[in-house]
């Protein structure tokens, strides 16, 4: 394994963290709901936190061990913020020319800024700056990349794109990396595993497919239970397997379509009045382990619902049983892929 | 009570105004030429000294800022009351306490002197005496302005590999540097206004520590036309010094 991390860390509001983990030279997503600690595990990582303690190692170089310290300005780090921190008194080339004496002009290129090199931060869009962020980032040639929702900062029609290029360099650099997200299609589409973070502690490690058969916690249900499909869209409509679905996002050409498990609804009969997108669909499997049921149903479309325990008996489903699953168009969310 | 209001304005308007319109219409413009001739020294020496205790400020007293502005404890308290003491002090006192200082029987004289260097009445002598009752105006603003620097920056910084020097040189200084510059335009003018801790540490000696307050002041022994002339001068200084601490507030 390239990087290794088994640390401790106790802040003076009484906040633990206590996280081991290893990679090889692939990008690991942290997720976790708000407060769990991702910020901070990127943070000691990083050096940034005084009171890590345990061990950190990059391909036997001890950053961190009992007695040693390796300072933030020692370790081959690139770090993305959840703010782009772009100085205002540089221009967009000399804040990448901060970390790094090479040529600047490769890695904005790289990340589609490199006309705004002479450009001051204020004149730069939030997107913009996210991308100068990025790549004053991979600039310095880090051996481990650390990423705190780098996608956050742009807008939803733009995420997709700079997803792909941000996971292009990161697959090209061929280094570990360890990536900070809260959304769902990132963790599935950025990282080849996933790392659940939970009050401090990781509840979860593990690749998409496998959290989403054994998910450890009801954050991990909700989280994996999202249903992710591939489709092509043309204005309004989509088509995923063989099924059409109507959508309310206005997107074309090839998309990533979303469901949340909560939006599915589920019908003895064939449910009338206004949800466009439904079918007849077979219960696969039933499971009540959190306080939700969760429940994969097979058919056209194979859909994960999650339901109430008193919602579940209304439609009295079980293995085997057919169900009528309906979705409405304003829940069939479209990402351009 | 609106014209109550007007009229109390009016009149600290005409109270601030008033001296130094007095001044100008006082002024003996026929033999003015004349008369500033002895200006000119003074006025080359005020320049020499104020601008000399302004880069000496920010040389040594950045550092401190910096150390103020990041660290956490109670200590800081306590340095920050002692910057206040000499803006508090009657400056005649701080010119006592620097003699008792740095004068040649002074605490850290002596054994200035027995390296044969010597600070009272010499210009290095008035340069200290400006510096010690303007130079906390430096490091307070250059404190205020490190605090406003976003510490995630500095952090941004350590992951980018500059050293903690590089951090303090390319990032905190450039970004609180407006408010650096306004307290710099402050120690300035306080400087360049500076009488009683000049001349009594310093004396009063013409082309070596008679700076232009000093010069008005010996000026009066010789009449009313000498003193005012030269107090033209410092107005126009202080024209100066105005204008500048006006652009550094108001560039924030």
């Amino acid at each position: 394994m390239t990087f290794r991390a088994d640390i401790r860390l106790e802040r003076g509001d009484g906040f633990a963290l206590e996280v081991e983990f290893e990679i090889a030279d692939e990008t690991l997503v942290v997720v976790g709901p708000n407060g769990a600690g991702k910020s901070t595990l990127l943070r000691c990582l990083a050096g940034l936190e005084p009171g890590t303690v345990g061990s950190i190692s990059l391909k036997g170089e001890r950053w961190l061990a009992r007695g040693s310290v390796l300072a933030p300005d020692r370790r081959p780090i690139g770090m993305v913020f959840q703010k782009d921190l772009l100085l205002p008194h540089l221009n967009v080339a000399g804040n990448v020319e901060l970390g790094t004496d090479r040529d600047p002009g490769l890695w904005l290129e790289r990340l589609d800024v490199a006309h705004l090199w002479d450009r001051y931060p204020g004149d730069l869009s939030g997107g913009e700056r996210q991308r100068v962020a990025i790549a004053r980032a991979f600039a310095r040639l880090p051996r481990l990349m650390l990423m705190d929702e780098p996608l956050s900062a742009v807008d939803a029609e733009r995420r997709p794109h700079l997803r792909r290029l941000v996971k292009r360099a990161l697959d090209e650099s061929h280094i570990p990396a360890v990536v900070v997200s809260h959304d769902p299609t990132e963790a599935a589409t950025m990282g080849h595993s996933v790392l659940v973070m939970e009050g401090g502690k990781v509840t979860q490690r593990g690749t998409v497919d496998e959290l989403r058969s054994h998910p450890r916690s009801s954050y991990v249900a909700e989280l994996v239970g999202i249903n992710l499909y591939t489709g092509v869209a043309s204005d309004g409509s989509v088509e995923v397997a063989d099924q059409v679905l109507v959508s309310a996002d206005h997107v074309s050409g090839d998309v990533y379509v979303t469901i949340h498990p909560r939006a599915v609804s589920l019908h003895r009969t064939r449910p009338e009045g206004s949800p466009r997108n439904s079918w007849l669909g077979r219960v696969e499997s039933v499971d009540r382990s959190f306080d939700l049921v969760r429940l994969d149903i097979g058919g056209p479309v194979d859909v994960t619902a999650t339901v109430t325990p008193q919602g579940l008996s209304a439609v009295g489903a079980a293995p085997g049983a057919p169900v009528w699953v309906s979705v409405k168009a304003s829940e069939v969310r479209l990402q351009p892929r | 009570m609106r014209h109550v209001s007007r009229l109390l304005a009016g009149t600290t308007l005409a109270f601030l105004a008033l001296p130094v319109i007095a001044l100008i219409a006082r002024a003996p413009w026929s033999s003015l030429t004349g008369q500033l001739e002895t200006g000119w020294t003074p006025l080359v020496l005020s320049l020499l000294v104020s601008t000399a205790a302004t880069l000496i400020a920010l040389l040594f007293g950045l550092p401190l800022a910096w150390m103020l502005a990041r660290a956490k404890g109670g200590w800081v308290r306590g340095v920050r009351g002692l910057l206040l003491v000499p803006i508090v002090l009657p400056p005649v006192v701080s010119g006592v306490a620097l003699t008792a200082a740095f004068g040649r029987r002074g605490l850290l004289g002596t054994w200035l002197d027995s390296l044969g260097i010597t600070l009272s009445f010499t210009t290095a002598g008035a340069i200290i005496a400006v510096l010690f009752v303007s130079s906390p105006l430096a490091v307070l603003a250059a404190e205020a302005g490190f605090r406003q620097v976003d510490p995630d920056f500095l952090d941004l910084g350590a992951t980018l590999g500059l050293s903690a020097w590089e951090r303090f040189r390319r990032i905190a200084l450039p970004l609180a540097k407006v408010p650096i510059m306004a307290g710099a335009a402050l120690t300035w003018a306080r400087a360049i206004g500076e009488f009683g801790a000049t001349i009594t540490f310093a004396g009063n000696r013409p082309g070596i520590t008679q700076t232009l307050p000093l010069a008005v002041f010996l000026g009066l022994e010789r009449g009313i036309d000498q003193a005012v002339a030269l107090s033209l001068l410092a107005v126009a200084l202080a024209a100066v010094a105005a204008a500048l601490t006006r652009l550094g507030w108001m560039s924030q």
